[in-house]
């Protein structure tokens, strides 16, 4: 389809660029955004806030934003729920952008339903797939529901803009591109809010608490370690193999790991080379997040477990012994 | 709402007019005798900006002439200063004249260009304004590719 070259209208994506060579869920979107943009014969638009964002834009052209609206404002320096939505939902009356994409980060979670909300939209929550549908030309948004026991497939037939939150790891990013060129609008900004919230002090994740979704290696483990005290020496596995942690969604609530190591359709989407997975079932939204791994070692003591139909290697045993004797052998091995 | 629009090279861009561009040119700069200002744009693998122009003081007084970021003809006496990522140019009594610096990112470059600059007629042309300059006068705000000098200009200042 022929593009409009229109700065109205248009396939957004909110430009995340906190902690941004980590976090590349920004520009994972600007690539799929991008192949919807073209179907749908539109631009590709990110809107950046924030107080010296410059060299963010330029790598949103670089990764296949045609077009980047940038608000520079001191006031936007750190990132406030009220500023920002002020201001984005003023942007969207403007420009009328017909899809407005964010990432399913901490972030997006607490801002963009409330930006949905002030412009009387939908907004469709941790989506795994974007699609357009030939027939109606409308985004088909599919996120998981009932818990994660399904996918459903939603769209917004009315309202506009079609807004959708995305798992970091979905959808891949586009080669950085040197020579790309873009277009840059500059909005007036009319007032930035006065902040109702103060920030004292902030403090950047150590690196390798952030990293599940880049790491090469990840050890993750389910309800079938049978104990937090099990599933803590994953840790100790994790880092005799240089690996990275994740759990299934039930050994997160059961608090034997932190939210952000969620694997899964609710969780984070991982491609490692190597997997090791411990003591999980194989449940269909857990599978979701790990199904895209090069090699999935699996173990689990019931030798019916769903787990083992897409692993490479299967072990069956016990988790926990399991995961000791592997640890003793790599320690040996290390001492050698 | 009102806003305003720029071109934005993912490479290297200039700041001016409160706005980002690839490059930026004042004034004429095929003319052999009258002022101009040209902020090339700065093409992929190259690292550093292209700063050419013909300046003069307030009093219309031609004072330097810059060539690929570097001094050539000074009636005016300028101090030409090499600093870190960029150069610098002091009147002999000492006023900053212009300051222009490339910051690298971890996957781009930006210039910014600062300085009180005049034309022949001592009509201010650009003057600092934030990080980078706001400009006077007849301009082409975006340039994408390199200025396309032609005949007597090309072959004085490329070849």
């Amino acid at each position: 389809m022929t593009k409009s070259n229109d700065i109205y209208g248009g396939v957004w994506v909110f430009g995340d660029y906190r902690n941004y060579f980590e976090n590349r869920v920004t520009l994972q979107l600007i690539a799929k955004a991008r192949s919807l943009a073209e179907k749908m014969g539109c631009e590709t638009g990110v809107a950046v806030l924030g107080d010296d964002v410059t060299q963010f834009a330029m790598e949103y052209v670089a990764h296949g934003a045609d077009i980047v609206l940038v608000g520079e404002h001191p006031g936007l320096k750190d990132y406030r729920v009220d500023a920002y939505t002020d201001i984005l939902s003023e942007w969207v009356q403007f420009f009328k952008p017909t899809v407005f994409l964010a990432g399913a980060t901490t972030f997006g979670k607490e801002f963009f339903p409330r930006l949905a909300k002030r412009l009387n939209t939908g907004l469709s929550a941790d989506c795994v797939a974007l699609e357009i549908d030939e027939s109606s030309g409308l985004l088909v948004q599919t996120t998981p529901a009932w818990g994660g026991e399904l996918l459903a497939d939603i769209v917004t037939v009315e309202r506009r803009p079609q807004m959708a939150t995305v798992h970091p790891g979905v959808f891949s990013e586009r080669p950085h591109d040197h020579a790309a060129t873009g277009r840059i609008i500059y909005p007036e900004i009319s007032r930035v809010a006065e902040a109702r919230v103060e920030i004292i002090r902030s403090r950047r994740q150590k690196p390798g608490e952030m990293k599940l979704e880049d790491s090469p290696v990840v050890v993750a483990g389910g309800m079938g370690l049978r104990s937090r005290e099990n599933f803590q020496k994953l840790s100790e596995l994790a880092e005799l193999l240089g690996a990275e942690v994740g759990a299934t969604r039930p050994a997160v609530l059961a608090g034997w790991a932190e939210q952000d190591r969620m694997l899964g359709q609710t969780g984070k989407t991982v491609k490692p080379k190597l997997l090791i997975t411990v003591g999980t079932s194989g449940a269909l939204q857990y599978v979701t997040g790990i199904q895209g791994a090069e090699t999935i070692v699996a173990i689990n003591r019931d030798p019916d477990a769903r787990i083992f139909s897409i692993a490479d290697v299967g072990i069956v045993g016990d988790a926990g012994e399991l995961v000791q004797r592997l640890i003793d052998s790599l320690k040996k091995r290390k001492e050698r | 709402m009102k806003f305003t629009e720029s071109k934005i090279s993912a490479h290297h861009n200039y700041v001016v007019n409160a706005m980002i561009t690839p490059g930026f040119a004042l004034g004429d700069p095929e003319s052999p005798h009258r002022f101009f200002f040209l902020a090339d744009p700065v093409l992929p693998g190259e690292k550093t900006h292209r700063v050419h122009g013909r300046l003069f003081e307030s009093s219309g007084e031609k004072s330097v002439e810059i060539t690929w970021n570097r001094v050539g003809d000074n009636p005016g006496g300028c101090r030409y200063e090499l600093v870190d990522g960029g150069f610098t140019l002091t009147h002999p009594d000492g006023r900053m004249f212009l300051e222009v610096s490339t910051h690298e990112f971890t996957n781009g470059y930006i210039t910014y260009v600062r300085g009180l600059v005049f034309d022949e007629h001592g009509i201010p042309r650009m003057k600092p304004e934030g990080k980078g300059v706001r400009v006077f006068g007849k301009a082409r705000l975006v340039l994408d590719l390199p200025f396309p000098f032609t005949g007597q200009r090309r072959s004085e200042r490329f070849l």
